[in-house]
This record gives C-alpha cells, sequence and structure tokens, in this order.
C-alpha cells in the first residue's frame, strides 16, 4: 500500500455523507499537501468547490481549482487534462495531490460503466506519477452498483479520517472486463458493412447521413463522426470480417457501433493508455473517447464490438454533456 | 456499379455472417482488348505503356481528364501533348472537371505539341528518346514530384511518322523506354480513324489498353501550388491515401527541408494521415519544417484529439 509521501500514486476514495464530512476529509487531504509544499488540483462540482474554499478560507496559491462541470465534459478529456496537469507539475512539486469529484446522479448506464472502466484504468495510468488521489463520492445518495464500484477500483478507502484496504479492490484488467458486456445492436438499425479501404468513404457517407437525420449537428456530430472513423478504420486494419457498422438511439445519447469479426484487444487497459506520441498505432480509440460521451469496448464469439455514444441535444436546453 | 458499400436500413435481421462488404462488379469492363491486358487510365503506374482507342470527343474528354485527375491523386507531374493551341487544350481538361490553374501555375502541369515533347520522330532513336525522358523525369524529381506522367493525343492513322509501320516502330521504341526510365504514358488514338487491324497492330505495341475508369473519383487531389509555393490538398484523407500524401511531401521535401501544405480544402481527415505529416517531419534535419496553412476545422479538430506534436510542425492561423 503506498501512502502519501512515498514514491508512486495513491488512490483512495471517499464515501461521504454531508458537507461536514466532506469538508473535514478534504480539509486534512489538501493542508496536509500544503504543509509539504505539494502542488494540488481540486476538481469537483460547483457546490463542492464553494464547501473547499470555505474551508480553506481562500484560494491557496497552491491550490488549483477546477469546475467538474467544464473539466470533465467528457471522460476521456477529464483524463486527458488530468495527465496534463500531471506532467506539468509532478516535476517541479515533489508530490502532487488530486481531489476529484464528478457529478453522477444524472448519467445513464451506459455512461456509469463507462465511468468505473476509468476508474479502474486509473491506477495504472496515474501509477508513474507521484500523485495522490482523493475520490469523492456522495455516500447516501449513490446507487448500489456505484457503491461495489467503488469499492471494486479504489485500493483504499477514507473511514473516519484512516484510510484501509478497499475489501473489494480488484485487478484493473479484471475490473474493466467485467463491466464490458457485448450489447447486441438492435435488429432493426440502420447499418452498412464494409470490407476495405476502398468502402471509407462510402461508410463516412452513411455516418454523416445518419447523424444529421438523427438530429446530431455541429461539434458534437463531427467529433462522433471523427470517432466512428477512427473504430472502423481500426476494424478494417486490425479487425477480422464479417465487419459492418450501425447507427442507433440509447436512451439519451446517439450510438455508432462498430463490429468486427476479431478477437479484439489482448490488453483491455490498451484503449486507455495515451500513446506514445510516435506511436504508429492507439491514437484512435484515444481519440475516441475524448470525442464522445462514452466509449465501450467489447468482444466475444460474435466478434470485437466497439460503441461510442454521444448524448443528443435535449430540446430546450443548450448542448448535450453527461450532467 | 458495385463500388462503395450499400447501405440497408430495413428490419431484416443482420446476417451473421459471410457478408463483409461490397461485392466486384467491375467485370465488363475489366475485360482484355486486342488482347491487351486491361489498365486503368486513372491509375498508372512507373513503366506502364496503354493504349487508349476513343471513339468521340466525350470519350476523349474523360479519357484526358482521367488521366491528370489520377495524376493530381498521386501528387505526380502529368505531361498533355495536345494538338492545337494550349487553350483549347485546356478547355477540354476543364469541360472534364479539372481545375488547371493551380497546377498549371505549380509546373504540375504541363501542355505542349507532340513536337515540343519528341522533336522529330523521324529521327528519333531510342538511345536519344532514353536520354530526353531520363531528363524530364529528373527535372520533374527536382520540381518535387514523385512520379512523371504523360498523356498524348496519336491522332488516326498515319499519326507520327507517317506510315503503320513507322508508327509500330516508335511505339516499341516508346515501350522500351518508358520501362527503362520508369515513367507511365498512355497514347490516345481516334478509333473511328483506324480500321480493326490497324488498332489491334497498334494495341500490341502497349503494355495495356485502357478501359473506362469505373473506380470512383480520386478522395483528395496533391496539388502544386503556388505562389507561396505549397503543396495543396484538397478532399479527404484516409487509410486509402494517407500513403500517397507521404509519398507526395517526402518528394516535396527533397527540394528544401522546409515545406508549406495548404490544408485549406480537407474536407475530412483521419488520424493515420496526419500521423504521416508528423513522422515526416521528425525525420528532417535541423532548420527543416513543414508549415500546416489554412487547417480546416475537420484537421485542427483530429490535430487537437490526438495531441500531435513536432518541433518542425508550424500551425499556421
Amino acid at each position: 500500500m503506498t501512502r502519501p509521501g512515498d514514491g508512486g500514486s495513491s488512490h483512495r476514495a471517499l464515501l461521504y455523507a454531508g458537507e461536514p464530512e466532506f469538508r473535514a476529509a478534504v480539509g486534512t487531504f489538501i493542508r496536509e499537501g500544503l504543509a509539504r509544499g505539494e502542488q494540488i488540483m481540486a476538481a469537483v462540482p460547483a457546490g463542492q468547490l464553494a464547501w473547499i474554499r470555505d474551508e480553506l478560507g481562500g484560494d491557496p496559491p497552491a491550490v488549483d481549482f477546477a469546475d467538474a462541470a467544464s473539466f470533465y465534459p467528457r471522460q476521456g478529456r477529464a483524463t486527458r487534462a488530468m495527465l496534463d496537469w500531471l506532467r506539468r507539475h509532478a516535476s517541479a512539486s515533489p508530490r502532487v495531490r488530486l481531489v476529484s469529484q464528478q457529478a453522477l446522479a444524472r448519467r445513464t448506464p451506459a455512461e456509469v460503466s463507462d465511468y468505473l472502466r476509468m476508474e479502474a484504468a486509473t491506477n495504472v495510468i496515474f501509477k508513474s506519477f507521484p500523485v495522490s488521489v482523493l475520490c469523492l463520492y456522495n455516500g447516501p445518495a449513490l446507487p448500489g452498483q456505484m457503491r461495489s464500484g467503488v469499492e471494486r477500483t479504489h485500493p483504499e478507502l477514507l473511514e473516519d479520517g484512516h484510510a484501509v484496504p478497499s475489501p473489494g479492490f480488484a485487478d484493473p484488467r479484471t475490473v474493466i472486463r467485467g463491466y464490458s458486456a457485448v450489447v447486441e445492436p438492435p435488429p432493426a438499425a440502420a447499418s452498412v458493412g464494409f470490407g476495405r479501404g476502398d468502402d471509407l468513404a462510402g461508410v463516412r457517407r452513411f455516418l454523416r447521413a445518419e447523424l444529421s437525420q438523427a438530429g446530431l449537428q455541429g461539434d458534437p456530430a463531427q467529433l462522433l463522426l471523427t470517432a466512428a472513423g477512427e473504430a472502423v478504420t481500426n476494424a478494417l486494419v486490425h479487425g477480422g470480417a464479417p465487419r459492418r457498422v450501425w447507427v442507433y438511439r440509447e436512451g439519451p445519447a446517439l450510438v455508432c457501433h462498430v463490429r468486427d469479426g476479431g478477437p479484439g484487444f489482448a490488453d483491455p487497459l490498451a484503449a486507455y493508455l495515451a500513446p506514445d506520441r510516435g506511436a504508429a498505432h492507439g491514437h484512435g480509440l484515444w481519440l475516441g473517447r475524448q470525442a464522445c460521451d462514452c466509449v465501450e469496448v467489447a468482444a466475444d464469439g460474435t466478434g470485437t464490438h466497439v460503441r461510442l455514444l454521444t448524448r443528443l441535444p435535449r430540446p430546450g436546453l443548450p448542448g448535450p454533456g453527461p450532467a | 456499379m458495385g463500388v462503395g458499400p450499400v447501405p440497408h436500413t430495413t428490419g431484416r435481421e443482420p446476417r451473421p455472417t459471410g457478408e463483409d462488404g461490397p461485392i466486384d462488379g467491375d467485370d465488363q469492363v475489366t475485360r482484355p482488348r486486342f488482347g491487351r491486358p486491361p489498365g486503368d487510365p486513372g491509375t498508372l503506374v512507373s513503366g506502364q505503356h496503354l493504349c487508349a482507342l476513343y471513339q468521340d470527343q466525350d470519350e476523349r474528354q474523360r479519357l484526358t481528364a482521367a488521366v491528370v485527375r489520377g495524376a493530381l491523386a498521386a501528387g505526380d507531374r502529368v505531361v498533355y501533348m495536345a494538338p492545337g493551341p494550349q487553350d483549347r487544350a485546356l478547355a477540354l481538361l476543364e469541360a472534364g472537371g479539372i481545375e488547371t490553374g493551380r497546377p498549371l501555375r505549380g509546373g504540375q502541369l504541363l501542355v505542349h505539341s507532340f513536337g515540343e515533347v519528341y522533336g522529330d520522330p523521324a529521327t528519333m532513336d531510342l538511345a536519344r528518346l532514353v536520354a530526353a525522358f531520363r531528363l524530364a523525369l529528373s527535372q520533374s524529381l527536382a520540381a518535387g514530384f514523385p512520379g512523371l506522367r504523360f498523356t498524348g493525343e496519336m491522332g488516326g492513322h498515319p499519326g507520327p511518322g507517317g506510315s503503320l509501320e513507322r508508327l509500330v516502330h516508335w511505339e516499341r521504341m516508346m515501350s522500351q523506354m518508358l520501362g527503362e526510365v520508369g515513367i507511365a504514358a498512355i497514347c490516345q488514338y481516334d478509333h473511328r480513324q483506324l480500321d480493326e487491324p490497324a488498332a489491334a497492330t497498334i494495341a500490341a505495341e502497349h503494355t495495356g489498353v485502357a478501359t473506362g475508369s469505373q473506380r470512383p473519383p480520386p478522395l483528395a487531389l496533391f496539388i502544386a501550388s503556388a505562389p507561396p509555393p505549397a503543396l495543396r490538398v484538397e478532399g479527404e484523407l484516409d487509410l486509402t491515401n494517407g500513403d500517397a500524401l507521404a509519398r507526395v511531401l517526402r518528394a516535396r521535401l527533397t527540394v528544401g527541408p522546409r515545406q508549406r501544405v495548404d490544408l485549406g480544402a480537407v474536407t475530412f481527415a483521419d488520424v493515420g494521415s496526419l500521423r504521416e505529416i508528423y513522422q515526416i517531419a521528425a525525420g528532417l534535419p535541423a532548420g527543416g519544417r513543414i508549415t500546416l496553412a489554412n487547417a480546416t476545422e475537420p484537421v485542427r479538430r483530429v490535430l487537437d484529439l490526438a495531441g500531435f506534436r513536432a518541433r518542425a510542425v508550424v500551425i499556421e492561423s
């Protein structure tokens, strides 16, 4: 078990019940870091930001504050922003600390699974950084699935001010596989098959038409098209026949679903790690995670399925995005 | 057409296996003519010497445009040997959908008369022909073009040389020269002015006979644009033409280590094709630079999401 102050990363969760418990735990965590000269980032919802500022009595220069609503517009974007921040500060500061909370109440089951896969991957992604991560969950409001998910994805839980090993913690790869069940496309969904490079232009025409017909426009549509294009290209280059892409609605989201007949990724973490700058492969899914609200990769006897989900705009409300 | 995927939006259960894209349906245009293998005028390869027999002006226009478009899609230089004044040759290309302005200014499209290119066929021998085309190829490479293609209007019988015998001798020499020098040419004949034995005799001196191009138009064109000197990319970049982009870019960087790439007409780019640019930039000598100009929204989006960074790449806003 890694403790704040040692090398390497630590990743612990607090399921808090109410403002006083939140303030006590986060206040202690941040003050401890400040006393050691560490750089700190707090990316939490606006209400919790106010609690922290109130607790600290202002904005200490060593603490970066970010509103979760804009810091985590998409799961992949958040990871990249975190990594950028870590790379910036980890060399200048002996250790860094992250306080992280996302609003989860209105997420769809697909988005919750996506969130938990990312929490599992975090254990590997942040491993090489001297970072202490404290994740906060509003305990009483947390659905049952989430509570066990938090325990499975965090090596340590904070209980009564003390870090204790999480009884449910499991290997990140196992956890990601556990939250990656194959979802079959609806039988009536529009689809198109593809088998060679010359088909790509036609696939893009199909996707553009379907996205537009579903009411997805502007930037979210372009991002989804780009991400789907990468998934289709991956299926062509690395996957096997038969290959097909579907577009359909699922709850509040539009789904681009790419299936190929191949066995898929040997390492379930592959799609979560940032590719090397010079790497020839691996940019596609990394890009997809930043471009869409949710990315699922799953494989079974029917092949490898990559599902890219983007929320459709709701009538009368500005832009999509998980609340 | 049988080209490109066919969407189905019915309520049928997706067939689980055995369906993997469209089935080729190009059979009727790929049959051999005059016993020679078919060749696509849009995708010439070096050393190829195609014979094209057109039946009317429309076919001639389509054929010539396909050759020039194919060259622009490969970033190659193309020489069009046309009878009559240059403006009539350009009008033919424009009518075939080719925007001739940029490639003309950039030296990618050259329009010459037969005599300007070959001199007098009567006095030409193989050694001089090889020397002349070697020079043309080296000039083309020095100007930053990875390849060189010729298409020529040969007219009807008797054509260059004045007799079928001389013409056969000429075309045989051309085949040898093209193979030796490593460039491609497509000779255009007016089929209406040739009887079948003459057409067959001429076709026999070529590596293949051109078919009507059944392929969809190329996804992207790589144009030598000037001024300012730039490699202008028009269209979509994906798995199918990322290597073409790399080939053109490398050729242009041998001329000078600084290259401007105008992306103002790129409507789609995938990660892989843009990665080619960054990989080439990473291998540039000190002082080398690739400037990405007029990057469109689709390009900026992918660059931003992929997080490519290279000291030798400058993104001009």
